[in-house]
């Protein structure tokens, strides 16, 4: 059944493209948009190596036995409890017959044998990160998952090493040492990995450090280049390439000078969050974290190059172009969010684009060779700007929505988390969308000037945050990229933060704050199937084949991160703790349980399943 | 690369401290340092092992705070509490964020004032930096008094700040401490020069960005204060008015703790 679905490098996957093998037709197989992906590289359709499992992030599976017909008949396959608690924000990661996951700190690993029932353990490694780093971790111990490449698990502790692990064997190949967590520097992000390189940035913008991306050889776990995200454009690898679209981010050193004196050094501009790869012209995107200190009075300027999306040789890591999502930002938006490459039609023309969900609550479709800004719309409630100046390619900041320091400034929407936060959303190319787990908050601030003191955080910002108008704190939705308009959206009580995953099915998948599993017509946005988990759900689903050619979801359950915000934690049906990994396939059944005698009927939901362990 | 950014800052430290006693006329500031615990009493204390209630030995061996209650110190305290970025970790409230709930009577090193300094003093394994060798022991007991303020800790007679938590405590530790011999509440008084009493009258300690003494201490003067100016636009790059945490020890105003407990 795999074989029939063959993706090869280059060729995008549309619409009419895609496989059906042995599904039921959906209803409708228009494109609602016109976008198309290009996903190479790409992994075997039924394995998942990486955190969005193809380079254009598109968090895609093109597996489709489960589809909107059957997915009412989703139940638990297994379950695996890691035996840690915290935020659990992975998506686990299939290669061939073996799933991986990983831990919030210490950053265990799990190998879990799919060819045996019930989530066999082969192999657990222990790294044994410094507890020192737990108080360092602005927003829980998390990690956000691991890379596969060339038999390596590669990923990031939160005491600042990068580590490959053999994936056969659980031995540790290489640890490198990237940064120093006597500066409050945690890593926290997924790396990425593509032509034998990987790539992997700090966290800590809450706390002064100097951002960073680097590139390592995925062998030897040498490091091929650092790019910083404040100071000159020697650190910032800022050369006769780069070239912004627009004028404002053009000039000499305005990794410097776009600060008061010195303070880039503890400018923050952190790299936690994803990054995705264009095979066509070798380049990587990625965003910079919010500026240090989060007070804005004490840094004037633009602060560049923090809130930035960033285009680099993925070779060389020579910016291409950049593009500041929030200039002088005062909220602490970001602009570490995905970056999906899709190729999109607008105005009639079909555009390279990448389309970003930032923090601000503005929805991006940036032209993704230049870095021109196509279409800038609201996704969330927002009233710290009044409207988006397409010719700048600025933000309208709204005046009353500035904090001063000492002066409660009540009801600014979005917060600190963001219309959307880090959780990332996931694009069919079969309807030509976006889905997006987003925020409907906003937060009463007040600023506190803060003096820099090493390893604690150099953040100032005090914040209530509540519900914006609706009362609903989530929503998950559907966007089109092409107009940047929503199509629908589901309301959520409790916030909407785990990743997206959309299927050749037409179904989507996301989870809740309060643990409920959902799937939903990826045309439609009806709910066709609700399963409440353990703890709440800021994981990012994934869909893999196992060895019996049955398709399966899997989900970590475990809330945490930034999720646990006093607004949401204060509420009643807010979850306890949780760490366990998920399995579900229609019927719940699984290898080494035997289905039912096709006289009982397949479909009919006849529970005949019998254990049979021992002979998977 | 640390280094180059600790000295300037231990000196603009060392300068503040010099501005705070000349603004106070010269008097010394705070209590006469022998009416200060000593660090052998502090470090004679154990951590409590129920959750933050020590048990009869510790307490027995335990001491007060001599700021506790004193309005005057918890400000300052507060005032501390903001600069030193405690409330980054904390949370502004107390109630955490990074680091733990300052305010639920849980305490994972104990909540008896001597534990919470050497919890300061001394920093914690899980991120909590050692302050000992940047505040003086006064104004860490100042930053005990407001933490005590905030009412989830326990009294150097282990009674619990929170009245709403006292039943609680009292049925875990009830009669059993009243029948200890060994618990005499009384012979760990205060002595009377360094009781809340005698707090001097002088103002608190001004730190970076602190407001003036006469003004509310949560409400910090401009960052272009001269003379209380953390790294800003006027300074040359990587300098921080603020102390750095990582200074020599011979240059701390006091002596080195020991090594940090292990978890």
């Amino acid at each position: 059944m795999a074989g029939a679905l063959l993706l090869g490098y280059g060729s995008p996957l549309q619409a009419a493209d895609a496989p059906a093998a042995g599904a039921t037709p959906p209803a409708s197989t228009s494109n609602l948009s016109g976008a198309t992906i290009n996903f190479a590289p790409n992994d075997p359709p039924g394995e998942w190596h990486s955190q969005a499992r193809d380079s254009a992030n598109s968090r895609y599976s093109p597996l489709d036995q489960i589809n909107t017909g059957n997915v009412g008949k989703l139940r638990i396959a297994w379950t695996f409890s890691d035996g840690t608690l915290h935020g659990h924000e992975a998506a686990p990661l299939v290669v061939g017959d073996t799933m991986y996951v990983v831990t919030p700190f210490p950053d265990i690993v799990y190998a879990l044998d799919l060819s045996k029932p019930g989530g066999f353990i082969k192999w657990t490694f222990k790294p044994n990160p410094s507890p020192l780093a737990i108080g360092k971790a602005c927003c829980d111990t998390v990690t956000r998952g691991i890379v596969y490449a060339n038999g390596k698990l590669i990923y990031n502790l939160l005491d600042d090493h990068t580590v490959a692990v053999d994936a056969k064997t659980g031995k540790e190949v290489w640890r490198i040492k990237m940064d120093n967590l006597e500066t409050g520097a945690t890593m926290t992000m997924a790396p990425f990995a593509v032509r034998n390189k990987v790539f992997v940035g700090n966290s800590g913008g809450e706390m002064g450090v100097q951002g960073w991306i680097a590139a390592l050889d995925v062998d030897s776990g040498k490091e091929l280049w650092r790019a910083y995200s404040t100071g000159s454009d020697k650190r910032v690898l800022i050369g006769a390439d780069f070239k912004p679209f627009y004028s404002w981010m053009k000039g000499k050193d305005l990794g410097v000078s776009t600060w008061p004196e010195g303070m880039w050094r503890h400018g923050g501009a952190s790299v936690w969050g994803w990054i995705s790869y264009d095979p066509g012209t070798n380049l990587i995107y990625y965003g910079t974290s919010n500026p240090s200190p989060r007070v804005p009075v004490q840094r004037p300027g633009y602060n560049l190059w923090s809130s930035t999306i960033f285009a680099r040789d993925a070779d060389t890591g020579m910016a291409r172009w950049a593009y500041q999502t929030t200039p002088h930002d005062q909220w602490d938006y970001d602009a570490v969010n995905e970056d999906l490459l899709m190729d999109v039609p607008i105005h009639g023309q079909v555009r390279k684009v990448l389309v970003h969900f930032d923090r601000n609550a503005y929805a991006y479709t940036i032209d993704r060779t230049t870095g021109e800004v196509l279409l800038a719309t609201p996704f969330a409630y927002l009233n710290w700007s009044t409207g988006f100046d397409l010719q700048t390619g600025q933000p309208i900041v709204n005046p009353e929505k500035e904090p001063k320091p000492g002066v409660k400034l009540d009801n600014v929407c979005p917060p600190d988390i963001g219309g959307k936060d880090w959780q990332p959303s996931a694009a069919s190319p079969r309807t030509g969308l976006l889905y997006a787990g987003i925020f409907n908050i906003c937060m009463d601030v007040t600023d506190h000037e803060q003096g820099y003191i090493a390893s604690t955080p150099y953040d100032g910002m005090e914040m209530q945050r509540h519900a914006a108008p609706g009362g609903n704190l989530g929503e998950f939705m559907a966007w089109n990229p092409a107009t940047g308009k929503k199509l629908w959206a589901i309301k959520e009580p409790f916030m909407t933060m785990s990743g997206a995953l959309a299927t050749a099915g037409d179904v989507v998948f996301y989870g809740t704050a309060d643990g409920w599993f959902r799937a939903v017509d990826a045309r439609s946005g009806s709910v066709l199937w609700s399963q409440k988990l353990a703890s709440g759900v800021i994981g990012q689903p994934i869909s893999y084949l196992g060895p019996d050619h049955r398709q399966y979801i899997a989900i970590y359950s475990g809330i945490g991160g930034a999720a646990t915000v006093r607004a949401d934690k204060s509420m009643s049906g807010f979850p306890a703790q949780g760490g366990t990994l998920y399995v579900f396939s229609i019927n719940g059944d699984s290898v080494g349980v035997q289905p039912p005698a096709p006289s009982a009927g397949n479909d009919a939901g006849a529970p005949a399943a019998t254990a049979n362990r021992g002979t998977p | 690369m640390l280094n180059k950014f600790v000295q300037p800052a231990f000196i603009a430290f060392s300068v503040m401290l010099g501005a705070c006693s000349h603004s106070e006329g010269g008097s010394a500031a705070g209590p006469p340092a022998t009416g200060l615990p000593s660090a052998g009493e502090i470090t004679a204390v154990p951590m409590g092992h129920i959750a933050g209630i020590t048990d009869s030995a510790a307490l027995a061996r335990s001491i007060p705070n001599p700021y506790e209650g004193n309005p005057q110190a918890v400000a300052s305290g507060k005032a501390l509490y903001i600069k030193m970025n405690c409330a980054g970790c904390h949370a502004y409230n107390g109630k955490g964020n990074m680091g733990p709930d300052l305010t639920d009577t849980y305490w994972r090193y104990g909540g008896l004032p001597a534990e919470i300094y050497s919890s300061i003093h001394d920093g914690r394994a899980e991120g909590m930096p050692a302050w000992g060798s940047q505040l003086p022991p006064q104004e860490i007991w100042k930053l005990v008094a407001y933490i005590q303020s905030l009412g989830g800790t326990y009294s150097a007679d282990g009674t619990p700040r929170n009245a709403q938590r006292a039943e609680l405590v009292a049925s875990e530790l009830g009669s059993q401490r009243e029948d200890d011999a060994a618990w005499v509440p009384s012979a760990k008084a205060p002595p009377d020069e360094v009781s809340p009493a005698a707090e001097p009258a002088s103002a608190p300690m001004s730190y970076p960005g602190e407001a003036p003494p006469s003004e509310a201490p949560s409400s910090p003067a401009p960052m272009s204060s001269p003379g209380a100016t953390p790294s800003t636009a006027t300074k040359p790059a990587g300098t921080a008015a603020v102390p750095s945490r990582r200074l020599p020890p011979a240059a701390a105003p006091a002596p080195p703790p020991p090594a940090t407990p292990s978890p």
